[in-house]
């Protein structure tokens, strides 16, 4: 995976084999994500299989998780995988020592006042890929504001590593920050608006904001 | 989340299902999986989901049915904007929305409400008419922005100025396009034991299924 800008768009035809196959066959093209039709071609249809599969077979990403608290006995790991509407296993790593990471972070608010970091582990279900990005929450008046960080600080440093490891021997690879965040012209998804799409919306979330 | 599959199976009992009427009975069956929860990927993989998805694209496929239907709510409520939705991705019927502000045109972003109308409150009625099962109905809204430019909505009840004359025009032209105006009991019924992506169990109602998610706007 050569490529390192994420300004310019660039054409399905040059990303690299495994981002290309995914878009090829889980992601419907020529039709707008908000046209009905979308949701009947093949690649989605495919992709919504793809989802039923991973779920099927979540035993394998559980003892992933396993290994990952194995490795890390010192911070709190989660398995938050949504298979309804994300196309990737997510582990979300707690990066503050000593406490447990609850289902709904902000509770944690409370306790961490500058703010929650947790190092976001997602392996995708299209392709065999992997990338970690750090999360902020933080509480702003009444309201509660989540970032993502770039670029990232350590420790989360030391949670990549392991996760690398883990993963790596189950034969994921790891993207980089530019390479989630390169930029596809002429793909639509539900979330993100025509010209917006990233590699990492396609292969992990359209819930993740990139800069 | 993780949600196993025994975790998320679940059977509709056929004893509650029976208290429906017929024509819901059979679009439950046709279109929503009875036996597992739609927390679970395996949900949206299912016949009933894939047929509910084929249905929303020959909705859209058959636009022109509504239009028309606009057509004629234009005529007769001639001083009052209409932004008709084309969308039928997400939803399980066809929508409107009607401006309750006379001669004020329908901005091209929800802002623009508040620019346009500088008495608040905005108040506006949103139509919308199953492709499931020939039932219309409608929800007036009141719109609000904060400081912070957030906008959101609250439904209100059915009075003030052009609410009874949009209704009247609405029965008047939808039942000429073969819709009537779901009864508000039969609305209201819950469905036990049966959740959809965004409604938990036990909290389905049946309009919910009838004319699908109606927590975006038209716009």
């Amino acid at each position: 995976m050569g490529h390192t800008k994420s300004a310019a768009p660039v054409p399905v035809r040059e990303l690299p084999r495994d981002v290309r196959d995914a878009i090829d066959m889980y992601v419907p093209r020529g039709i707008p994500a908000q046209s009905a039709h979308y949701y009947i071609q093949a690649e989605h249809v495919r992709l919504l299989r793809g989802r039923a599969q991973a779920e099927r077979n979540s035993f394998r990403w559980e003892r992933t998780v396993n290994e990952l608290r194995r490795s890390l006995p010192d911070l709190s790991v989660r398995d938050v995988t949504n298979y309804v509407s994300e196309n990737c296993y997510q582990a979300d790593v707690l990066l503050h020592t000593g406490l447990e990471l609850p289902e709904d972070p902000t509770d944690l608010l409370g306790t961490l006042r500058k703010g929650v970091r947790i190092a976001s582990i997602h392996a995708s279900f299209l392709a065999p890929t992997w990338w970690m990005g750090v999360r902020r929450i933080t509480r702003s008046g009444s309201s509660i504001r989540e970032e993502w960080e770039w670029p990232q600080r350590s420790p989360a440093q030391k949670v990549r590593l392991v996760a690398d490891e883990v993963l790596g021997t189950l034969g994921w690879l790891r993207l980089s920050n530019d390479q989630v965040r390169q930029r596809i012209a002429n793909v639509e998804l539900k979330r993100i608006k025509p010209g917006q799409a990233r590699v990492g919306h396609v292969l992990f979330s359209e819930h993740i904001s990139f800069p | 989340m993780s949600s196993g599959t025994l975790t998320a199976t679940r059977k509709r009992p056929k004893q509650a299902a029976q208290r429906l009427p017929d024509n819901v009975r059979l679009a439950l069956r046709r279109y929503y999986p009875a036996e597992v929860s739609a927390r679970s990927a395996a949900y949206y993989a299912l016949p009933e989901h894939l047929a509910l998805l084929r249905l929303r694209s020959e909705a859209e496929s058959r636009m022109l049915r509504w239009n028309d239907a606009a057509e004629d709510l234009k005529k007769d409520l001639d001083d009052l904007a209409i932004s008709v939705s084309e969308c039928t991705a997400f939803s399980n019927s066809y929508q409107m929305e009607i401006l309750l502000h006379e001669e004020i045109p329908f901005p091209e972003q929800p802002d623009g409400l508040f620019e346009a109308i500088r008495k608040p409150p905005i108040r506006t009625a949103r139509l919308a008419a199953s492709f499931l099962l020939p039932y219309w109905t409608i929800a007036f809204r009141k719109w609000r922005r904060s400081k912070k430019g957030v906008i959101t909505t609250e439904i209100i009840p059915q009075k003030g100025r052009h609410t009874t004359r949009v209704v009247n025009a609405a029965a008047k032209v939808l039942r000429k396009h073969g819709w009537k105006r779901i009864p508000a009991n039969l609305a209201q019924t819950k469905i036990p034991n049966m959740d959809l992506e965004f409604v938990p169990l036990g909290e389905v109602r049946v309009a919910d299924v009838v004319f699908g998610d109606l927590n975006g706007s038209t716009f």
